[in-house]
């Protein structure tokens, strides 16, 4: 099912203690089962639209659609500090189905059930403080893919890890969608990251955010890190850096 | 593995030693000064004195009823204060609206010393255990309303908007988030709560006299009992270690993900 978003708009708002970006007037749709890649320069709204679009804000007009009028169930994965630090690794990617009223016993089951499979197994009663950094976003996924959601929002999850770990979790999540097609929006400032795991990639525009320009990734599946080397690659990376380096360098005053 | 020499052991535990080494030291010279009549025998007393004194108390059961009384009218007013501290102190972290209303009262009352209120507490509740246990209970209170208000204020925003966003209820919100999120600081209250009504509860007993160790201190005092005076101090200060450790314990099954609490 399609999932359409339109006419988002939101303003600076003082009402709440929680700092909200502006966006202007947000129309895109994303297919089912496609990963949609917003890339945009910091403070551009991003991180607000996704929110939005998780139910946690609510926007001044607008509004998301699926199957009809409904709102999607759309899961967030943050970029850190997502997994509850008092709550075991078990517990940890279990909430979303105790949240839901899953019986323990079955919820038990199919957590580590989806931990084995994902190669998880072994730190059932870790805490997160325990883990490396890139052990937690892989936690963050695992939680997030286990409620089945309509939509998988992703806010630069991979932001905060180090260059290497960075790449084997994009090929990590690369393969968990080829067994577990999902529909994913991925905000990201990485071009890489961005032309790498979509199939169609956003640019966002400076203060207040809007729609710059929308590119198809045309490169066939399934990629891995050697996919960078391929001529399209480096095509989108260049005309995504031309935009981008627009909008920094206004940013910066550097016009 | 090898079995470490004495000399590594001395490097290891340097600072320790010193420390127990100083405490030695005060108490040998101590000892010797009053075994040499240098000190006072009455203000004084050799420390070996003043132990063989508390020795005997303790298996005589000298102390055992105001000991236990002290102890009881310690957990009582925790419980009231503390519990009453935490319950609004959960309420005034979580709401900002009652926040907003209730925090400039809190502020206001809570740089009162706390003793000061005992005349008009005796107006209110008379000379009898009610007086007491109000006094312990307002002393417990405070500590542990601001500890827990602080604990809910200090949770990451984003803890929230997990649950939020896998539907959690408002009932979820406080299970899930605010609760164990603001357990390391309701126990840091908790501690300094139960010390609160430790000192009050002492304070009180001097004052009303009759039963307690606060009033076995201040009549050792009224005689010119050394010895009972320093083994009540004693038990005093047993009581707080006892209290400290007993919660430092309990860390381990209360916020077992806190790094240095993890049971093996």
């Amino acid at each position: 099912m399609t999932i359409t978003f339109k006419g988002i708009s939101k303003n600076y708002s003082r009402e709440t203690e929680r700092e909200v970006a502006a966006l202007a007037d947000i129309n895109f749709t994303i297919e089912e089962h496609e990963f949609v890649s917003i890339i945009g320069p910091s403070g551009c709204g991003k991180t607000t639209l996704l929110k939005i679009i998780a139910g946690l804000i609510k926007p001044d007009t607008g509004h998301v659609k699926y199957q009809g009028d409904t709102y999607p169930n759309a899961i967030l994965v943050f970029q850190d500090q997502g997994l509850l630090p008092w709550l075991t690794v078990l517990d940890n990617i279990g909430l979303g189905l105790e949240l839901k009223r899953m019986p323990k016993a079955a919820r038990r089951k199919q957590v580590l059930e989806f931990m084995r499979r994902i190669r998880l197994d072994g730190f059932e009663d870790h805490y997160p403080h325990e883990l490396s950094g890139g052990m937690r976003q892989r936690v963050a996924l695992a939680r997030a893919f286990l409620t089945n959601p309509d939509i998988l929002l992703m806010d630069e999850p991979f932001g905060s890890l180090d260059a290497q770990t960075r790449v084997i979790l994009q090929e990590e999540l690369l393969s968990i969608l080829r067994s577990e097609p999902k529909t994913v929006l991925f905000v990201t400032h990485d071009i890489e990251e961005a032309i790498l795991l979509s199939d169609r990639i956003i640019v966002f525009s400076d203060r207040p955010g809007k729609v710059q320009e929308s590119i198809l990734v045309s490169i066939e599946r399934p990629r891995d890190r050697t996919t960078k080397e391929h001529p399209r690659f480096k095509e989108i990376h260049l005309q995504i850096w031309r935009l981008l380096e627009q909008e920094v360098r206004k940013e910066l005053k550097l016009l | 593995m090898k079995r470490p020499s004495l000399r590594t052991i001395f490097v290891l535990h340097r600072e320790r030693l010193t420390t127990l080494g100083l405490v030695t030291g005060f108490l040998l010279v101590w000892e010797i000064l009053a075994r040499a009549g240098k000190l006072s025998p009455i203000i004084f007393p050799a420390p070996t004195i003043i132990l063989t004194s508390f020795v005997k108390a303790l298996v005589k059961g000298k102390f055992t009823e105001d000991t236990l009384i002290s102890t009881f009218r310690v957990l009582s007013g925790f419980l009231i204060g503390g519990g009453a501290g935490l319950l609004l102190g959960l309420i005034l972290g979580w709401s900002r609206r009652v926040r907003r209303i209730l925090d400039p009262i809190v502020a206001a009352l809570h740089p009162i010393p706390k003793f000061a209120l005992l005349p008009m507490i005796l107006i209110f509740f008379g000379l009898g255990e009610s007086s007491r246990t109000a006094m312990v209970s307002i002393g417990a209170f405070f500590p542990m309303l601001i500890n827990t208000m602080v604990g809910v204020l200090q949770i990451n925003p984003t803890h929230y908007e997990v649950v939020e966003n896998y539907g959690a209820t408002r009932l979820d919100v406080f299970r899930k988030v605010v609760l164990p999120g603001s357990m390391p600081f309701v126990m840091s209250g908790a501690r300094l709560s139960l010390k609160s009504a430790l000192t009050m509860t002492i304070g009180v007993e001097m004052v009303f006299g009759n039963t307690g160790l606060g009033s076995v201190l201040w009549l050792a005092w009224e005689t010119m009992r050394m010895t009972d005076l320093y083994s009540a101090i004693l038990i005093v200060s047993i009581l707080g270690i006892g209290i400290t450790l007993i919660l430092e314990w309990s860390k381990r099954f209360l916020i077992p993900w806190q790094n240095e609490n993890r049971p093996n």
